[in-house]
C-alpha cells in the first residue's frame, strides 16, 4: 500500500496532464489553474526540508568535530545571519539583506562564473589533440571559429569569418538538432516509463 | 597567535558580519531637517472628472543618497496612510528638479494581501501621524469608504454564492445589501471625490532604509473639469449618397465622458460660435473659482450655441468607444429620433457649413474640437471593405472569436546584397493571410526599369526570403518592380496581383521597399477598425485597430467575468463590506432597455410591487393634474414604469428565473444568462484612412444558418445567437496536436509490442554504451582507493525529466557502492530532490543487504544558488578527494566548473546530460560522457529488465520513423511537394 | 640538444593547468590596460540595426524601444552594446525608450542611460523616456497593448509622469511609430517580441545577445524576422565602431576646429577608416573594442597552446613508436 498509493497518484495525475495538453477546454484550463495554486501552496514546505537537511548535516559535523568542521560553523552562521537580517529589516532595496545580496552574493557568484574563462582555456588545451582524423577536423574547426570571432581573423583571410559562420550554422546546428531529437525521444520514453509505473526509482528503491 | 582552523573560522565569521554595523551607523550624526522634502505641492489634474491630484516636490540632492520617496494620504492632516512610493536609484539620483506622483483614476485601495492590523509607519513616534497601508480591519477601513469612491471587483462565483444578506434599517427606510468578506473581492480600488479635501505628505527614505521626517502635509482638492479637447477631427461629405462622415481622436482621459457629439454651423455663425465656446470655458473656470471662494459672483453664459447637433452617441465607458460616425442626409435633413435631431442642411452647398466635434461629460461640461469644413468626396473614392467573416477560433478554451476578411497579402520588408558585385540580392518578404486562404505558392515576378522581366520566383515553401540573381550589365539596378501573386487552397482569382517597388536609397545604400499596392489601392494607406458589441453594451466599442496588411484578428473574450460594484457601506460587527444586490443580466434585443435582477428573489419581488405602486399612483394622479407639463411628466412616468414592469415580469429570462424555487438554481440560471449575454458579440468593420475617408460595413450576419438551436434554455432568449451574435465555444480537442497524438499512440503501441517480445525472452540488441559499462569499474576504483564516490543528480528540479533519469542511475550506482561498502556523497540543489535522493540511497543500501552502512547525512542539500552550489561541491571534491565523480542530469553554466575541478583532483569522472550546450564541456573534461538520450537509456541498460529494454527499443524504432519522415519530407519539398510539411503544425 | 627540445614539448604535454590560467589572465589583463589598435570587421546584422536606427534620425514620429532582459552576470557583453546604441540615438537625435521586465535589469538600464548621457544635452521626456520596470508577468500583455497604444500599455514613466503628458510621446502612438524594438538578453527573450510585436503588429525587431546565444538566433536573421543582431562583445565592438565612424564623425571647420559632422552609413567609408584605440580619449566608448583586443589575444594564446600541445603530442607519439 505504501508504494501503491503514491504510484496511483502519479499515474492518474500524469495521464490527466497528458490529456491537458490535447484538450484546450475551459474545464481543462481551470483544472490546471487550480493545480498551480496547490503547487504554490506546497512549495514553501520544501524550503523547510532543505534547511533542515542543511542544519542536520552541518550540526553533526560540528558535534563530531570532523576535519574542517569550522566551515560548517561559517555555513550555519551565514544561514542564520542572512535569514535573521531578512526577517528583521525586510528585503527591500537598501536593507542589510539587499546589501548582503549585492556585495557578497553577487560578486561571489560572478567570481565563480568568471572562472569559466580559465577553465575553458585549459579544457581546450587538453582536449584539442590531433589524435585521429575526427579529432583533427575538430581541432581545425575550433581554430577557425576562434579566429573568426576576433578582429585578427579577417586580417588573416576574408574567408575565415565566413567559414566560422558556416561551421556554426551548418554542421554545428545539424549536430545540435540531432542530439535534441534524441533527447526529446529519451524524455518521452522516460516519462512514459514513469507514467506506466515501469520506472519507479524516484519513489526510492525500485521494486 | 597561531592561526588554527577554529580561530580562522571565528575570524571569518566576524568578518562576514561586521558589515552589519556599517549601514546602521552611517547616519548617526546628521541633521534630519535637511532631509525633509521641500516644495510639496498638490494640484488638480486638468480635463478629468474631479478625481485626480498631482503631487510635486523637489527631490533631495544625490548626495543625500535617497532610495525611495514614500507618499501618504489622508482626510485629516494628523492621520495619513501610505499609498505608494517612487524608487530612486541611489547612484544616479533623480534627474530633473521636480518629482511627480499622480493620484488618479481607480487605483489600489485594499485587498486580501493587506496587513491585518493598522501600524504606525517606521520611525514614527507614539503620536506620529503617518500610518502604513490600510489594514484588512473593517472597523478602520469602513469609515474611510465615504471619503472615496470605492470600486469592488468581485469574481462572479463569490458574488453569487458567498454573499450574506444584510438589512440596514434607518429612520426612513430599510435597504438590503449583499455583504461580502474582504477575501471575496479580488481587489478594491479607490478614486478621489471631487471637491473633497485630501492631505498628502512625502517621506524620504535613506539608502539604509532610515525614514526621515515627513514634509508638512499639503492640501489638495480635486475639481471637476471639462473634458480634454479632441485634437484631430475630420469631416467628409460623400456627395453622391449625401452622407456626412466624421472621424476623431479620442481623449486620453475618458472615464467620465458621456457622449460624442458632432455639430454643424453655418460659416457666418463662426464668430458667434467662438464666443459661445469662450463663454463655456469661462463658465468652467468660474465654477472652480466659486468653489474655492464662495464670495465670487457666479458666471452665467449669455449666448446660445449657434451650432446644431447632428450626431450624438453614448460613448460606452469603460471600453474604448468607436471613433467614427456618419449621418445620412435624407430630403435635405439629418434626422435621429432617439436624440431628437432634426436638422435642415443644404446638400448643394455643404461647403457653406462648418463642423465641430465635442465630448460631453457626466457633469455636463462640453469641450469642442477645432472647427473644420467637410472635405468632399464620392463613393468611388471610399475604400472597399472585403467580405468578412466571424467564426469561433478553433482549439481554444473558448476565449477568442476569429474575425477575418479579404485575400492574402504579401509585401517586401528588406533587401540585402549578397556579393560585392551586387548581382545577388536577397529580398525578405512577409505575408498575412487568414483561415480561408492557406497559401501554397507565392509567385514573384521582378521587372527592371525598362519593364523587362528580370526574374521569376516560385516560392513553394515560404521561408520569408527569396534570392534574386540580377543581370550583370555593368550598371547597378536602381529600381526593381515586383509583381506578386498567390496560389492558395481556395481560388484567389487571376487578377489578384500585388505590386511593390524596391528602390535604391542613398542613405542606406541598399534597395528599400516602397508602398504596397493591391491594384490601384495603396495598402499602407488604410487601417481596419474592428467594432463589437455584446448583449449588455448599448453602443459598439473598438476591439482592435490593425494595419491595412492584416487579414485576420483574434478577438479576445474573457471567459471569466467579474462584477464591479461600488462599496459604500460596511458592517464592522460581521466584518463585511456591503454592495448592492441587484445586477445587470443583459439588455433587451434593441440594446436599449436594461434587464436586471437581484441576488435575493424577495427583494426582486419587492421592487416589482414598488413599481406597481408607483404606476398606480401616477395613473391616479392624472385626474388631479392640470398643467400640460405635469400631465406629460405623469405620462412619461407611466410609460417608464410599465416598460420596467414588463421587463421585470415578462421577459423570458425573468419568467424562467421566477419559476425556479431553489434560490441556488435561480442564481445559476441568471449567472449563465449573464455569461452568454456578456460573451456573445456582434461585429462590424470600418476601413479608414484615419481622416474620415472610410467605409463602415453593416453588422456581420451569417447567412443560411439557423440560430444556435441549442436545447439550452440559457440562450433561447438570444434570438440572434449564431447569426449575428457569436459566442466563443470551448473546444474539447486541439486539432493542431493531432500529429502528436498519433505519435504518442504509435509510441505507446511500439512499447507494448516490444515489452511483450522482451518478456518472451527475445534478445533485443542494444548498442553498447561505453560510459555505462565503465560505471562498475569506476565504483571499483573508489573502493580500491578507499575514497568516497560523488554523485550530482543534476542541478535542476524534480520536474525536469533529466533529473528523474539521473536519480534512476543514482539508484543503481548507490546499490553497487553499498555492495562494495564504499561511501557515496550526494549533494543536492533542489529541495524536492533531496528527500527522493535520500530515499533512493537508503533503499539501495537495504537492497544490497547493508542497511547498517546507510548514513542519512551523505545525501544533503547545499543551496539553490547556482554558483554557490558549485563552490560547495568543488569544496567537497578538494577536501574529500573523491575518487569517482558522477554528474547525471541537467546542468547549465556550472558544468565545466564542476568537472574541471574534478579532473584536477584526479578523479574518474562519468557524466551524462541532455543539455546540448554543456555536452562539449563534459566530453573534454570527463572520462566518459552519456550524450543526450544515452542518459535516459542508462537506467534501462543497467537494469536489463524486459520492461525497460522494451521501452528503450521502442525509442529506436520511433527514431527510425522520424528519420524516414525527415528524409521524405526533405525530398518531397525539394520537388515542390509540400503536403507532408504542411501536415505538421507550425509550432 | 634534441633531447632538451623534446623535454620542453613533453613538459608542455603535462603542463600544470595553473600556468595556463596565468597566461590567460595576463592575455586578458594586459590588452585591457594597454589598448592596441585593431580593426573591427563589421558584419551585416550589425549594419542593419545601425542603418535602421539612423533612418529615424531627427524624426519625431519614429522611436526605438530598448528592452533590457538580462542581469549583471552578462553585463560585460551586453552593456557596451546598450551604451553604443544609446549613444547613437543621442548623437543622431533619435527618440529612444527603455523598458525592463526583470527587477535585476533595472539598475543596469539606469546605469546604461547615465553612462550614455554623459556629454550630451539630452532631456528625459523630450529626447528619451525610461519606462522603468514592469513585472515579468505582464510582459506579453504589455507587448500586445503597445500595438494599440503605448501610453496605455505603459501609463507612467519611471519618474512617475504620465506618458501622455510628455513631449516625446506627441507623435508616438504604437509600433507604427515606435518602429524598432531592440531586445538585450542572454536568453531567448527576443522570441516573444518576434511572435507578438512583429507577427501581430509588424514592428521591426532586433536582438542584442551574448555570444553563446547568437547561434540560436541565426535562423530568425535568415528569415528576416530579426532585422539585425549584435552578437556578444564582437557585436558591441562593431556597433561602437559604426557610431564612431558615422554618427560621431568630426570634421574641421574653416578655422580648423573640429566640429561634429555626422554622416550617413556607407560600406566604402568603413573599409577605409581607422579609429585609434590607443588614444586614451573617450575610452569609455571603446570598451567593447578594447575587450575584443583582450579576446583576440586570449584566443591567440589558446591557439598557440593548442599548437604547442599538438607538436608535443606528435613528438611523443613518434618517440613511443620508435621505442616500440
Amino acid at each position: 500500500m505504501k508504494r501503491q498509493i503514491p504510484l496511483l497518484i502519479v499515474i492518474i495525475l500524469g495521464f490527466i496532464f497528458v490529456i491537458h495538453v490535447f484538450v484546450p477546454h475551459k474545464a481543462s484550463a481551470d483544472f490546471y489553474d487550480w493545480y498551480q495554486t496547490w503547487i504554490k501552496a506546497i512549495s514553501p514546505f520544501m524550503v523547510l526540508l532543505g534547511i533542515m537537511s542543511l542544519f542536520m548535516v552541518h550540526s553533526t559535523k560540528i558535534k563530531r568535530k570532523v576535519p574542517n568542521w569550522q566551515y560548517s560553523v561559517v555555513t550555519l552562521a551565514s544561514l542564520i545571519g542572512t535569514g535573521a537580517v531578512g526577517f528583521i529589516w525586510g528585503t527591500q532595496a537598501g536593507t542589510p539583506f539587499m546589501w548582503l545580496f549585492k556585495n557578497v552574493q553577487m560578486p561571489m557568484g560572478a567570481t565563480m562564473f568568471s572562472l569559466l574563462a580559465f577553465y575553458i582555456a585549459s579544457a581546450a588545451y587538453k582536449a584539442f589533440r590531433a589524435r585521429s582524423t575526427e579529432a583533427t577536423v575538430l581541432l581545425i574547426a575550433a581554430i577557425i571559429v576562434m579566429l573568426g570571432q576576433v578582429p585578427i581573423g579577417i586580417k588573416i583571410s576574408k574567408l575565415i569569418p565566413e567559414a566560422s559562420h558556416w561551421i556554426l550554422n551548418v554542421p554545428n546546428l545539424a549536430a545540435k538538432r540531432g542530439i535534441a531529437m534524441g533527447v526529446g525521444l529519451g524524455m518521452t520514453a522516460t516519462s512514459l516509463k514513469i507514467l506506466l509505473g515501469i520506472e519507479r526509482t524516484y519513489m526510492g528503491g525500485g521494486k | 597567535m597561531k592561526l588554527t582552523f577554529a580561530r580562522t573560522g571565528f575570524f571569518l565569521f566576524l568578518l562576514a558580519f561586521s558589515f552589519l554595523l556599517l549601514p546602521q551607523t552611517t547616519h548617526a550624526a546628521i541633521n534630519e531637517s535637511e532631509y525633509i522634502v521641500e516644495n510639496l505641492d498638490v494640484n488638480d489634474i486638468p480635463n478629468d472628472d474631479g478625481s485626480g491630484l498631482m503631487l510635486s516636490w523637489k527631490p533631495l540632492p544625490q548626495e543625500r543618497r535617497i532610495i525611495e520617496y514614500r507618499i501618504y494620504r489622508g482626510i485629516t492632516p494628523d492621520s495619513l496612510f501610505f499609498i505608494g512610493k517612487i524608487d530612486v536609484n541611489v547612484k544616479t539620483g533623480v534627474m530633473g528638479d521636480v518629482m511627480y506622483y499622480y493620484d488618479t483614476d481607480y487605483n489600489y485601495f485594499l485587498d486580501t494581501q493587506a496587513k491585518g492590523k493598522l501600524k504606525r509607519e517606521k520611525g514614527q513616534k507614539k503620536d506620529g501621524s503617518l500610518y502604513r497601508r490600510y489594514p484588512r480591519d473593517v472597523s478602520i477601513v469602513g469609515p474611510q469608504l465615504e471619503h472615496y469612491s470605492i470600486l469592488g471587483v468581485i469574481p462572479e462565483k463569490d458574488y453569487y454564492y458567498h454573499n450574506e444578506k444584510i438589512e440596514v434599517v434607518t429612520e426612513t427606510d430599510t435597504t438590503v445589501y449583499a455583504g461580502l468578506k474582504l477575501h471575496e473581492f479580488s481587489g478594491m480600488y479607490k478614486k478621489l471625490i471631487a471637491n473633497h479635501v485630501y492631505y498628502y505628505s512625502v517621506v524620504a527614505v535613506s539608502e539604509s532604509r532610515h525614514y526621515y521626517p515627513h514634509a508638512e502635509p499639503g492640501i489638495g482638492i480635486p475639481r471637476e473639469n471639462a473634458p480634454e479637447k479632441s485634437d484631430r477631427f475630420y469631416a467628409v461629405f460623400v456627395e453622391d449618397v449625401s452622407r456626412l462622415q466624421f472621424e476623431w481622436k479620442l481623449a486620453v482621459f475618458a472615464d467620465d465622458h458621456l457622449d460624442h457629439n458632432v455639430y454643424m454651423l453655418h460659416k457666418k455663425d463662426l464668430a458667434k460660435f467662438n464666443k459661445y465656446v469662450d463663454e463655456q470655458v469661462q463658465k468652467e473656470l468660474n465654477d472652480i473659482a466659486v468653489k474655492e471662494d464662495s464670495t465670487l459672483a457666479v458666471y452665467t453664459p449669455k449666448s446660445e450655441n449657434p451650432a446644431q447637433l447632428i450626431s450624438a452617441r453614448y460613448c460606452g465607458y469603460p471600453y474604448t468607444p468607436s471613433q467614427t460616425a456618419s449621418a445620412d442626409i435624407v430630403d435635405g435633413k439629418i434626422v435621429n429620433e432617439d436624440r431628437d435631431i432634426d436638422v435642415k442642411i443644404d446638400v448643394d452647398n455643404v461647403s457653406d457649413y462648418l463642423f465641430v466635434f465635442s465630448f460631453t461629460d457626466v457633469a455636463r461640461y462640453e469641450t469642442f474640437s477645432d472647427v473644420v469644413s467637410a472635405k468632399s468626396t464620392i463613393t468611388g473614392q471610399l475604400p472597399i471593405v472585403p467580405p468578412f467573416l466571424i467564426i469561433d477560433r478553433e482549439n481554444d478554451k473558448g476565449d477568442y472569436n476569429r474575425v477575418m476578411w479579404g485575400k492574402p497579402v504579401v509585401y517586401l520588408t528588406n533587401s540585402t546584397y549578397l556579393n560585392e558585385k551586387k548581382t545577388h540580392l536577397q529580398v525578405n518578404y512577409d505575408f498575412k493571410t487568414n483561415k480561408n486562404f492557406k497559401v501554397r505558392n507565392i509567385f514573384f515576378k521582378v521587372f527592371d526599369e525598362e519593364g523587362k522581366e528580370v526574374v521569376y520566383v516560385n516560392e513553394y515553401y515560404q521561408d520569408f526570403k527569396i534570392k534574386i540573381k540580377l543581370p550583370e550589365n555593368g550598371n547597378e539596378m536602381n529600381t526593381l518592380f515586383f509583381e506578386m501573386r498567390f496560389k492558395c487552397n481556395n481560388d484567389v482569382g487571376e487578377d489578384y496581383v500585388l505590386t511593390q517597388i524596391l528602390q535604391y536609397d542613398e542613405q542606406t545604400q541598399s534597395l528599400v521597399p516602397g508602398d504596397l499596392y493591391l491594384g490601384d489601392e495603396n495598402v499602407n494607406d488604410w487601417e481596419y477598425y474592428i467594432y463589437k458589441r455584446n448583449y449588455t453594451d448599448q453602443e459598439f466599442r473598438l476591439s482592435k485597430k490593425v494595419a491595412g496588411t492584416q487579414r485576420e484578428v483574434f478577438d479576445n473574450i474573457r471567459y471569466k467575468n467579474v462584477h464591479f460594484k461600488l462599496v459604500r457601506h460596511f458592517d464592522d460587527e460581521k466584518n463585511l463590506f456591503l454592495v448592492g444586490p441587484s445586477f445587470l443580466v443583459r439588455r433587451g434585443d434593441d440594446k436599449k432597455e436594461i434587464i436586471s435582477s437581484n441576488l435575493y428573489p424577495k427583494e426582486f419581488e419587492k421592487t416589482i410591487l414598488q413599481y406597481e405602486d408607483e404606476l398606480a399612483k401616477h395613473i391616479a394622479s392624472k385626474d388631479t393634474l392640470e398643467t400640460e407639463d405635469d400631465l406629460k411628466n405623469a405620462d412619461d412616468a407611466i410609460e417608464y414604469y410599465s416598460k420596467q414592469l414588463e421587463l421585470m415580469r415578462d421577459h423570458p429570462i425573468q419568467k424562467v428565473a421566477a419559476s425556479l424555487d431553489n434560490p441556488k438554481e435561480r442564481i445559476k440560471f441568471l449567472d449563465k444568462s449573464r455569461h452568454y449575454a456578456k460573451n456573445s458579440f456582434e461585429y462590424k468593420i470600418v476601413k479608414s484612412n484615419g481622416k474620415g475617408i472610410f467605409t463602415e460595413t453593416n453588422i456581420y450576419i451569417r447567412e443560411g444558418v439557423e440560430p444556435v438551436s441549442d436545447e439550452n434554455i440559457y440562450i433561447t432568449s438570444y434570438t440572434g445567437n449564431g447569426i449575428d451574435h457569436f459566442f466563443p465555444r470551448s473546444n474539447w480537442f486541439n486539432v493542431d496536436m493531432l500529429p502528436a497524438v498519433i505519435a504518442a499512440l504509435l509510441f505507446g503501441s511500439l512499447v507494448f509490442i516490444l515489452i511483450k517480445k522482451a518478456k518472451k525472452g527475445q534478445d533485443l540488441y542494444i548498442r553498447p554504451i561505453a560510459g555505462i559499462q565503465e560505471i562498475d569499474n569506476a565504483i571499483g576504483r573508489a573502493t580500491e582507493m578507499g575514497k568516497p564516490i560523488l554523485f550530482v543528480p543534476g542541478t535542476s528540479s524534480i520536474g525536469d525529466v533529466a533529473t528523474l533519469a539521473g536519480l534512476a542511475i543514482l539508484g543503481k550506482v548507490a546499490k553497487k557502492a553499498a555492495e562494495y561498502d564504499t561511501k557515496i556523497l550526494v549533494p543536492v540543489r533542489d529541495y524536492l530532490v533531496l528527500p527522493i535522493a535520500q530515499e533512493i540511497v537508503k533503499e539501495a543500501h537495504y537492497e544490497a543487504g547493508r542497511p547498517d552502512t546507510y548514513d542519512k547525512s551523505s545525501v544533503f542539500f547545499i543551496t539553490t544558488a547556482q554558483f554557490a552550489f558549485v563552490a560547495g561541491v568543488n569544496g567537497i571534491m578538494v577536501r574529500e578527494k573523491t575518487a569517482t565523480n558522477f554528474y547525471m542530469g541537467m546542468f547549465w553554466a556550472e558544468a565545466l566548473l564542476l568537472t574541471e575541478t574534478g579532473s584536477s583532483t584526479g578523479a574518474i569522472q562519468i557524466s551524462g546530460t541532455d543539455a546540448v550546450t554543456q555536452i562539449p564541456f563534459f566530453i573534454t573534461t570527463c572520462d566518459y560522457t552519456l550524450i543526450g538520450e544515452e542518459l535516459y537509456a542508462a537506467s534501462a541498460y543497467m537494469a536489463r529488465e524486459p520492461l525497460q529494454l522494451g521501452t528503450l527499443k521502442a525509442v529506436d524504432y520511433l527514431k527510425v520513423i522520424i528519420l524516414f519522415l525527415i528524409i521524405t519530407g526533405t525530398i518531397l519539398s525539394t520537388t515542390h511537394l509540400t503536403f507532408l510539411i504542411n501536415a505538421f503544425p507550425e509550432k | 640538444m634534441a633531447d632538451k627540445k623534446m623535454n620542453f614539448f613533453e613538459k608542455m604535454q603535462a603542463l600544470d593547468r595553473r600556468y595556463i590560467y596565468l597566461v590567460v589572465a595576463l592575455a586578458i589583463i594586459i590588452p585591457l590596460l594597454v589598448p592596441f589598435n585593431s580593426k573591427t570587421y563589421v558584419t551585416e546584422p550589425t549594419e542593419n540595426i545601425y542603418k535602421k536606427i539612423d533612418s529615424f534620425s531627427g524624426r519625431n514620429d519614429r522611436a526605438v524601444l530598448l528592452c533590457f532582459d538580462h542581469d549583471a552576470s552578462t553585463m560585460a557583453e551586453l552593456f557596451p552594446m546598450e551604451v553604443a546604441i544609446l549613444r547613437h540615438c543621442f548623437e543622431r537625435d533619435v527618440q529612444v525608450f527603455t523598458i525592463c521586465f526583470m527587477p535585476t535589469a533595472k539598475p543596469l538600464m539606469d546605469y546604461a542611460l547615465q553612462t550614455a548621457k554623459e556629454g550630451y544635452e539630452v532631456q528625459s521626456g523630450v529626447d528619451y523616456v525610461n519606462f522603468g520596470f514592469r513585472p515579468w508577468a505582464i510582459r506579453i500583455p504589455t507587448m500586445l497593448k503597445m500595438g494599440d497604444d503605448i501610453s496605455e500599455a505603459v501609463e507612467y514613466d519611471d519618474e512617475g509622469r504620465k506618458l501622455t503628458n510628455l513631449p516625446i510621446m506627441k507623435e508616438i502612438m504604437n509600433y507604427n511609430e515606435m518602429n524598432l524594438v531592440v531586445d538585450f538578453a542572454a536568453s531567448a527573450a527576443v522570441l516573444s517580441w518576434i511572435t507578438y510585436a512583429r507577427a501581430r503588429f509588424g514592428a521591426n525587431v532586433a536582438a542584442g545577445v551574448t555570444a553563446v546565444m547568437a547561434a540560436d538566433n541565426y535562423i530568425y536573421l535568415q528569415t528576416g524576422q530579426l532585422i539585425g543582431m549584435l552578437g556578444g562583445l564582437k557585436g558591441a565592438a562593431e556597433y561602437e565602431k559604426l557610431v564612431d565612424v558615422f554618427a560621431c564623425h568630426m570634421e574641421p571647420d574653416e578655422n580648423g576646429i573640429m566640429q561634429p559632422a555626422p554622416r550617413d552609413f556607407s560600406k566604402e567609408i568603413i573599409k577605409n577608416t581607422w579609429i585609434k584605440m590607443s588614444d586614451i580619449k573617450n575610452r569609455m566608448h571603446k570598451t567593447a573594442r578594447i575587450g575584443m583586443n583582450a579576446q583576440t589575444v586570449a584566443h591567440l594564446m589558446i591557439i598557440v597552446f593548442i599548437i604547442l600541445g599538438n607538436i608535443g603530442y606528435f613528438i611523443s607519439k613518434r618517440k613511443k613508436n620508435k621505442v616500440n
